[in-house]
């Protein structure tokens, strides 16, 4: 097998925020979402020289995580899963149209958490990346369990709305 | 669509309890039902979950930069990010090793940010989410001289310009310049303690002031720990010991020198001096004013200390004058008046752009003596050509901000917006941004705080491509990293200082600067941490 080229690589480098995201949308569980970014990955690399340089390499990968989350969906016991298999197929259609703007999205929650306070920042820091849950977090933030879930709610919110009044203004003029 | 709103917020909170394995079955079935024939919720719910993977991303990617040293935005206290769980299991999907290349390794086992390896043992210093009230652009005096000055240890320094409210001043030498909002005006001498503790108070427990009141603010009181001095009309100094005992020096008017304790006053007439604390006697000496520098004698002083600071900067901007990876430099210096062309400094030999001046006032810069443009009116833009394609580069700027008026307030921006070319501007929130047409952007938490508002500050961004890195600086210092994926070559071509031509019709067409530009840089190569921190050390005013 010949080594995919530093293009290959380069295109499967630059759009892994992309797929994930496109996989978590129909799975909305994480581990099981890196699980299955790992065999998209690995069926890319395996199908490198299959990928033609002249369509998009979005397109062509879509089209193999959809194929790798349905499959997951299939084999799983329903209890495991949040959307059941048919649910999960319609989410990553509605997805499949949203991972365009995954780029200008991003740029535009970065100046967005940019605008956040720092203690606000703080408690997303502790709950998405530490994961910590809202019993932990509660006894440090001072708050109940539903006072920490409402903060949360609010921050998202915020952070929402501000990311698509940036995406309306064109945040891709910059 | 009031109900959609109260659907989407019950599935905002159901993605929350489901995270926590707080939704009930029922819940969830219920949930699943109503997306099944709601293709619209269906696309609310996947634009969300979408959301949280890139905001994971992202506070993943500071906190692992905050980590490594350079992503200094986060304090401290960030927590780390998780450490990375390898997974071997991809080991047994048969991967050819040998083909691997670091990114793939990196793709299949790293990145697996997942909940949560070291959560509950973290060690995270607790941080109180209530939001911070901004106090910046409250005070009652502004630093408005600092000359000479050596900071005390353990404080901050205070930036000319910057507004004081309630707070301790320590320097170790050197002179400061504080003027009350209510017309009084305090020249420090160092070592010196004072503390500003209200608009007509404040509080010196050594080192040497004098103060001159106007008349409205008559009855401006320092206070020594033992005494009050309190300010019967025009001007007095104090020096105090520091162990409580010292001299009031009244040059003008009157001083009713008051104990704290109660025990007394005394009135002291202008000429006069006293000496307070313990063990002084009562006798009155004569006042003897030479021995302090009032404002007059501060600005002679600082004009000397301002000529050695340019010279320094002159010295060190030759230098970087004769760089050949120098794309663009202007000095601003040795212009003014009429003057509509801007001169570029150049090595021998090099054709680097010169500058249109369209609108901008000419007027003084960093020392006293030196030329700056003023850009103030929205059509007010400096036109140059910066010509050539850079793979690194880093645009460094000296200015004074006067205000953050537009959504993105123009630095450095290439006309348009086509692919390659850069824009370097700051945003209405005073961060610093740095973007590449098609490359993507890196932009900083606000820098430019309120307090900087009316000052000198220096700042740079540098683009090293070798590791696709961005760095910003403030002051000489990194305040951000972080990647962007911007593709060489780029360039500038036609571009505008201090505002923006956007070619064709745009919602942020208005980008005009409010503040002052003394010096301005384009080098293509990435300079170094050590470079831009010797420029802002030879360039500070």
């Amino acid at each position: 097998m010949d080594a995919p080229s530093d293009d290959f690589i380069q295109h499967l480098t630059s759009h892994q925020t992309q797929l994930r995201g496109l996989i978590y949308a129909a799975l909305g569980n994480y581990a099981d979402t890196q699980d299955v970014l790992q065999r998209t990955n690995l069926v890319l690399w395996k199908k490198a020289t299959e990928f033609d340089a002249d369509r998009s390499f979005l397109a062509w990968a879509i089209g193999i995580a959809r194929f790798e989350v349905l499959a997951f969906v299939r084999d799983q016991r329903r209890e495991r899963l949040l959307f059941m298999p048919e649910l999960a197929e319609s989410l990553i259609v509605q997805a499949e149209e949203l991972v365009a703007e995954v780029p200008a999205r991003q740029a535009a929650l970065r100046e967005c958490l940019a605008t956040l306070p720092e203690s606000h920042r703080q408690v997303l820091v502790r709950k998405y990346v530490k994961g910590e849950t809202l019993q932990q977090l509660a006894p440090a933030v001072g708050r109940s369990v539903d006072g920490v879930k409402s903060f949360l709610l609010r921050v998202r919110k915020a952070l929402s709305d501000c990311i698509e009044r940036r995406i309306r203004l064109g945040t891709s003029h910059d | 669509m009031n109900d959609d709103s109260d659907l989407r917020a019950t599935l905002d909170a159901w993605l929350i309890d489901v995270r926590e394995a707080r939704a009930t079955p029922d819940e969830t079935a219920r949930i699943s039902q109503m997306l099944s024939y709601r293709p619209d919720l269906q696309k609310y719910v996947a634009t969300r979950l979408i959301d949280e993977v890139l905001l994971r991303e992202e506070l993943q990617v500071a906190a692992a930069e905050s980590l490594l040293g350079e992503h200094i935005v986060l304090p401290a206290e960030t927590p780390a990010p998780p450490r990375r769980s390898i997974s071997w299991r991809a080991v047994g999907y048969g991967v050819v090793f040998s083909l691997c290349s670091v990114a793939l390794a990196w793709l299949l086992f790293g990145n697996r940010g997942g909940p949560n390896p070291i959560a509950p043992d973290g060690g995270v210093a607790s941080s109180d989410p209530a939001p911070e009230v901004l106090s910046d652009t409250e005070g009652v005096a502004v630093l408005t001289h600092a000359v000479n000055v050596t900071w005390g240890l353990g404080v901050a320094p205070i930036r000319v310009g910057e507004r004081i409210a309630f707070q301790s001043i320590r320097i170790e030498s050197g002179y400061l310049q504080v003027e009350f909002f209510s017309g009084v005006t305090v020249v420090i001498e160092g070592p010196a303690e004072f503390d500003v503790t209200s608009p007509s108070r404040c509080r010196c427990r050594r080192g040497k002031v004098r103060v001159a009141v106007p008349p409205p603010a008559t009855g401006f009181t320092v206070n020594t720990g033992e005494i009050d001095a309190v300010d019967l009309g025009t001007e007095f100094a104090i020096r105090a010991a520091g162990d409580g005992t010292g001299e009031v020096h009244v040059l003008n008017g009157k001083v009713d020198m008051r104990r704290v304790d109660g025990a007394g006053n005394r009135v002291v007439a202008g000429g006069r001096a006293v000496q307070f604390g313990a063990g002084s006697g009562v006798a009155e000496l004569p006042a003897r004013p030479d021995d302090f520098v009032g404002a007059a004698r501060l600005r002679a002083i600082k004009t000397t200390s301002s000529e050695v600071s340019h010279r320094r900067w002159t010295d060190h901007s030759r230098r970087w004058a004769e760089d050949p990876t120098l794309a663009m430099y202007f000095t601003f210096d040795g212009q003014g008046g009429a003057d509509r062309h801007l001169i570029g400094k150049a090595p021998a030999g090099a054709s680097l752009p010169d500058g249109a001046i369209v609108g901008c006032r000419w007027t003084e810069g960093r020392f006293s003596g030196k030329g700056a443009l003023e850009f103030k009116r929205t059509s007010d833009r400096v036109r140059v050509n910066v010509a050539g394609e850079f793979e690194s580069m880093t645009l460094l700027v000296w200015l004074r901000v006067d205000g953050l008026e537009q959504w993105y307030n123009s630095l450095l921006l290439a006309d348009g917006y086509p692919r390659g070319k850069v824009h370097w501007q700051l945003t209405g929130e005073g961060a610093l941004k740095l973007s590449v047409s098609g490359g993507g952007s890196y932009i900083t938490r606000p820098v430019i705080k309120p307090s900087h508002l009316g000052t000198w500050v220096q700042l740079a961004s540098v683009y090293d491509h070798d590791r696709r890195l961005v760095t910003h600086y403030f002051d000489g210092e990194a305040v951000a990293t972080g990647r962007i994926s911007a593709d060489p070559p780029l360039s500038f071509g036609s571009a505008e200082i201090g505002n923006w031509n956007p070619l064709r019709p745009s919602d942020t067409a208005i980008r005009s600067l409010n503040g002052t530009i003394d010096e301005f840089a384009v080098f293509r190569r990435a300079l170094s941490r050590e470079e831009i921190a010797q420029s802002f050390r030879a360039g500070k005013p």
